[in-house]
């Protein structure tokens, strides 16, 4: 894949909120891998913490942890090379702080300040926290958080007369919404995303792929996904592969100087049986690194698994093609 | 005296589903019936006092419970028994002791006799955060001597546990003023002592030892492992027990600067088949490999996992597995306990 072209750094994040609404713990749990268990004894962030993501040259940008003490419109002013690079604000609420008035006031006076520097700004709104009893006992409640939500921000952002899309991802730390959300934040900044996507299309269609997603290892979000509908429980599979192949290699795959394990041969298969009586056959989970520490990661049924071979094949091709502009379709042998 | 072994009260049960499934998972009864033809039943007293993470323990290795969900636990109704399958014939008698000082009190007075005779093995359990050092060291005489009246032969591990609340560089010194506590109220006994935490792999660690002294014939399991290895050029062999993925035995080629990767990799897989409990999935088999390494996780025996590690890039992945295909039924009726040996093994 041409360096040159697609060495574009996507644009960054700003992640916003009231104090202990969890920005820090889940910018540390996600770009920084957090122990889960520590993200209660986080102390409040009183300055602006950068988080740089540089796993690989066609995935780079970064990640900026603003705490409410710290004056936004200050920050901005004294900082116009930073802001230029911005190009979504992620602002989190905290979905078992309510009332949410509070929380919608500040939103509305972060996206007044940015507006005044950003002319293209991607607005995205995590609901955090949802875990616990409240959440999981039934839907009723994470859709009414929404509701105030998503009512009192229209209004705040109608009284200061913004016209602004605002995107809604509910998330928690402890699954993998939080990983998700993020993902579909970076996509919706990532410019190449559409040749990526194509291409992954008709790699499926062609080797007879159930799912395909791109992951970059180290953070585990899924910076690609073919146009198929994905059944979130799949996705977690995935991701929860990633997880496992990852500790695994670092333990037996690298040697005592070096950090990380992920290298060009780097793959895995995880056999799985499925125990609803309608299927018969095994499911087979595929792991391949295509570049620094993305993986391709790939779901398909037993009775495809002759084609391993040509999988691998398409897959080489994909990564080798010079530039995604030119990789046409024309280039991927067809499983006869 | 009859041991009072009940369901919880309601109030116990309505505290979380998550508790009230603990106990439904259980299996109650007359222990001396669940004693069949072939079986070995082994009795483990898991003591300690209230809120020291007894049940939170055995729910996470035997129970598949998630390390976060045992927050939501109550206290633990006087004795829990359960009876566990372990590699194939073994049977543990797992006695949770509810460690309420109430309880306690009768566990040394009333109760002695029934809790500590026949065990095989006393867990005792100490909470590190504890701020009542006294008490807890009290109980432990206690236990120490009411055991050394039933049961000789019994062994002790103690399980300093929480260490995830201790900071990394004091971790150390705290187990060892532990350590020296401990071996003094320990009697005659020799105490193997571990430190702890649910939320790393310290967890599998201590189990996977205590499993490990718990396994009649491991030697003659071994000496079969050692042989699998060197007809097939593997770098390492090691053997998990089904269900709770603990280390049974390991066999090693190439010494590796890891020692503690056994429970490490029972954390990670488990980890995994955990979150495969809410889909319609189960684990099967597993490749991982880099230019480094490759390594296999196999379904083996009826009840273990055989994971191999191979750097050696001449081994074929069909002819390895051909072989232990081959080898399964031998080494089905090691780990069920008899010995008889197939005439002839596929070498490599």
């Amino acid at each position: 894949i041409n360096a040159e072209y697609m060495g574009i750094q996507i644009m960054d994040l700003f992640v916003l909120g009231l104090p202990t609404c969890g920005k820090t713990s889940l910018t540390k749990v996600v770009f920084q891998k957090l122990p889960l268990h520590e993200a209660h004894s986080l102390s409040s962030s009183n300055s602006v913490d950068v988080i740089p993501v540089n796993n690989n040259p066609y995935i780079r940008f970064n990640v900026y942890d603003i705490p409410q003490c710290v004056g936004l419109d200050d920050y901005c002013k004294a900082n116009p090379a930073i802001v230029q690079r911005v190009g979504a604000m992620i602002y989190v609420i905290d979905a078992k702080a309510t009332p949410f008035e509070k929380a919608c006031d500040y939103f509305k006076q972060c996206v007044a300040i940015l507006l005044k520097y950003i002319v293209k700004l991607n607005v995205e709104v995590f609901i955090h926290k949802i875990d616990g009893d409240t959440f999981t006992k039934g839907d009723e409640y994470k859709l009414e958080c929404h509701k105030d939500i998503q009512n009192l921000i229209k209004n705040e952002l109608v009284n200061a007369a913004i016209d602004l899309n605002v995107s809604y991802y509910f998330t928690s730390i402890y699954d993998h919404s939080l990983y998700d959300s993020f993902g579909k934040v970076i996509q919706k900044l990532w410019p190449q995303i559409h040749y990526i996507v194509n291409m992954l299309d008709s790699l499926i269609t062609r080797s007879k792929i159930e799912k395909a997603f791109l992951f970059d290892v180290l953070s585990k979000i899924c910076i690609a996904a073919d146009t198929t509908p994905t059944d979130p429980q799949n996705y977690g599979i995935c991701s929860d592969m990633i997880d496992l192949f990852i500790d695994m290699s670092f333990i037996y795959g690298r040697d005592e100087s070096e950090k990380n394990a992920f290298d060009d041969e780097s793959s895995s298969i995880i056999e799985l049986q499925s125990v609803s009586k309608t299927e018969s056959s095994n499911t087979f989970l595929m792991l391949r690194q295509v570049e620094n520490f993305i993986a391709l990661v790939c779901i398909f049924n037993e009775k495809d698994l002759a084609k391993k071979g040509l999988v691998n094949y398409n897959i080489c091709l994909l990564y080798t093609s010079p530039s995604p502009r030119d990789a046409t379709l024309s280039r991927m042998p067809s499983s006869a | 005296f009859c041991l009072m072994i009940r369901r919880p009260p309601r109030s116990t049960l309505d505290r979380s589903s998550a508790a009230s499934d603990v106990y439904k998972r259980q299996v109650h009864g007359d222990l001396n019936k669940m004693m069949k033809e072939g079986e070995k039943n082994e009795k483990v007293l898991l003591m300690g006092r209230r809120f020291s993470g007894k049940t939170s323990m055995r729910s996470i290795i035997f129970a598949n419970f998630h390390a976060k969900d045992t927050i939501k636990f109550g206290f633990t109704m006087e004795v829990q028994s359960s009876k566990v399958k372990f590699l194939g014939n073994l049977y543990l008698n797992l006695w949770d002791c509810g460690g309420q000082d109430l309880f306690m009190e009768q566990y040394f007075g009333t109760l002695r006799e029934h809790i500590f005779k026949d065990t095989a093995v006393l867990i005792y359990v100490f909470d590190v955060g504890s701020k009542d050092v006294e008490g807890d060291m009290r109980n432990y005489e206690n236990s120490i001597k009411a055991l050394q009246e039933f049961s000789k032969g019994a062994k002790v591990f103690v399980l300093v546990h929480k260490m995830d609340i201790i900071g990394e560089k004091d971790k150390m010194k705290v187990f060892e003023e532990k350590r020296a506590l401990i071996t003094a109220k320990s009697g005659e006994f020799k105490v193997e002592m571990f430190k702890t935490s649910i939320w790393d792999e310290t967890l599998y660690q201590a189990w996977s030892k205590i499993a490990h002294f718990l396994i009649p014939k491991i030697d003659k399991i071994e000496t079969g492992l050692n042989e699998l290895c060197t007809l097939c050029a593997t770098d390492e062999l090691v053997l998990f027990e089904k269900s709770t993925f603990l280390e049974i035995c390991h066999i090693e080629e190439k010494t590796h600067k890891d020692p503690h990767r056994f429970e490490k990799i029972s954390n990670i897989i488990k980890q995994f088949k955990l979150s495969l409990i809410s889909t319609n999935y189960q684990f099967e088999e597993m490749m991982v490999k880099n230019s480094k390494f490759r390594a296999y996780l196999f379904d083996f025996t009826k009840s273990s996992y055989l994971m191999v590690v191979i750097s050696n890039k001449d081994v074929e992945e069909t002819a390895l597995k051909m072989n232990i295909d081959a080898l399964k039924p031998y080494y089905e009726k090691i780990i069920s306990g008899t010995t008889q040996v197939l005439s002839h093994i596929i070498s490599f």
